[in-house]
């Protein structure tokens, strides 16, 4: 085709596509230039980090905004529940009289990640690591941005089929 | 006659900026094919059922008919010659990665992130091709390659725009600490703790300042310096952070080579006699 007559079909077609993806690519950066002085979507992100968005619709909209080591994120792994629910199900006889900060008991890891910290047990490796066995998991992972936060629980439990299944066991966001 | 072949040029064409995003594309999806094999039977073999996704998104087996629809995609979208079916093959490759987005076991995964920014751009050029002039398709595949590209780099800074960052604490913790690659494992050998910390400090903020000015200025810039610039800052991410990232930062550097913007050529016969024959005479 010669160029005088893609000109002319060009004029013909207007690019829609082209003008949806600029468009597309102005919200994601207005979104991404906002989020320092916004909590808002500070919080948003976060929940999105954490699998707790209200709506999977909305986490799903938001999941091709790049991310890529986004707020500082850490995992702990634990083979008991966190202390406050340590309660009962631990015989004041293990811990050590000189040691009143249980918040170490049942820890198997910790570590920081560099985004999404529920991957810890949603991705390939981390099931490799702490789903083997079938003894129950808990999964408390943290965001810190700028002075916002958030903390979630997750608890993992296996079932008589052998599927995990995964709860969010509490909701806090200091 | 001139019994000697000239060798064959390599020629900038409509197709090229599709081809070096399609490769990108391909050797991200590939870069860490034995950890997909071996996700794909961790999946299988240790399933978590999870409320918050729907249940189609927890299936081992549509992850996998994602990743090779995805693939298969684009090899199907390259070596058509039909100009219809070209598209609906790049628009199953970004469907793919769109399903790869959202699925339980890939959502995190920054590679189809990118591999979705860059397969969305595809399918609008195959919408595209055949019906732009190859000047109006470079220009508007060079902005839109350029903007991506800076997207995907505000994306980096903005998240790291918290003391967290600044201070180097998180990629202490990540990198510094006991990841093993040949940076890391080197500055360790090297250096004792305190100074490693302050090294930590100034790579964190040397990441920090990277991705904020090239954030804000790659889609500002000249074509051609843009398409170097993106290239040359997303292989040395990978180069000096993980070789692993570039599974990650392929498909960029495919899409930030799409926006090179080729100088106008003039053909041979479109010039008069008379010009050719000057021309020669000065050495041009």
């Amino acid at each position: 085709m010669n160029a005088p007559a893609k000109s002319s079909l060009n004029r013909a077609k207007p690019d829609w596509g082209y003008r949806i993806l600029l468009t597309v690519a102005a919200i994601v950066a207005a979104w991404l230039l906002l989020m320092p002085i916004c909590p808002p979507i500070v919080q948003s992100t976060m929940q999105r980090f954490h699998l707790r968005t209200p709506s999977f619709a909305w986490w799903a909209i938001q999941s091709p905004i790049p991310a890529m080591y986004n707020f500082k994120n850490t995992t702990e792994v634990r083979e008991l529940p966190p202390s406050g629910e340590l309660t009962g199900l631990v015989d004041p006889l293990w811990l050590s009289p000189l040691e009143e900060d249980t918040s170490g008991l049942g820890v198997l890891a910790t570590r920081t990640i560099n985004h999404y910290p529920v991957r810890e047990f949603t991705f390939a490796n981390g099931r490799v690591r702490y789903l083997q066995e079938d003894d129950p998991r808990w999964l408390v992972v943290e965001s810190h941005y700028r002075g916002e936060s958030m903390q979630s629980t997750y608890e993992l439990t296996r079932d008589d089929a052998g599927v995990w299944q995964m709860v969010l066991a509490e909701e806090t966001s200091p | 006659m001139n019994s000697i072949a000239s060798p064959t040029k390599l020629r900038w064409t409509e197709w090229t900026p599709l081809h070096l995003t399609w490769a990108g594309m391909m050797l991200g999806l590939f870069w860490k094919w034995k950890f997909f094999l071996l996700a794909d039977r961790i999946y299988e073999a240790i399933p978590i059922h999870h409320e918050f996704f729907p249940e189609w998104l927890q299936s081992a087996t549509v992850l996998r008919i994602a990743f090779l629809a995805a693939a298969i995609s684009v090899v199907a979208a390259w070596i058509t010659e039909q100009r219809m079916r070209r598209c609906v093959a790049a628009a199953v490759t970004w469907i793919s990665a769109t399903v790869m987005i959202w699925h339980q076991g890939s959502y995190n995964d920054m590679t189809f992130v990118t591999f979705w920014w860059c397969s969305l751009w595809a399918f609008w050029y195959t919408t595209r091709l055949e019906i732009d002039t190859p000047e109006e398709l470079y220009r508007k595949a060079g902005r839109l390659s350029r903007v991506i590209v800076s997207v995907v780099l505000l994306g980096g800074a903005s998240g790291k725009w918290t003391a967290e960052y600044w201070s180097g604490d998180v990629l202490w913790e990540i990198y510094f600490l006991d990841r093993d690659f040949w940076v890391f494992n080197w500055l360790r050998s090297s250096f004792d703790g305190e100074t490693l910390r302050n090294i930590a400090t100034i790579y964190s903020r040397k990441v920090v300042l990277v991705e904020t000015v090239a954030g804000f200025a790659v889609w500002l810039l000249p074509a051609r310096w843009a398409a170097i610039i993106g290239a040359v800052v997303f292989t040395s991410i990978a180069l000096f952070s993980n070789f692993m990232l570039f599974s990650v930062l392929s498909p960029l550097v495919g899409l930030s080579l799409a926006g090179w913007m080729p100088r106008p050529q003039i053909a041979a016969e479109d010039v008069p006699p008379s010009e050719n024959q000057m021309a020669a005479s000065m050495g041009g």
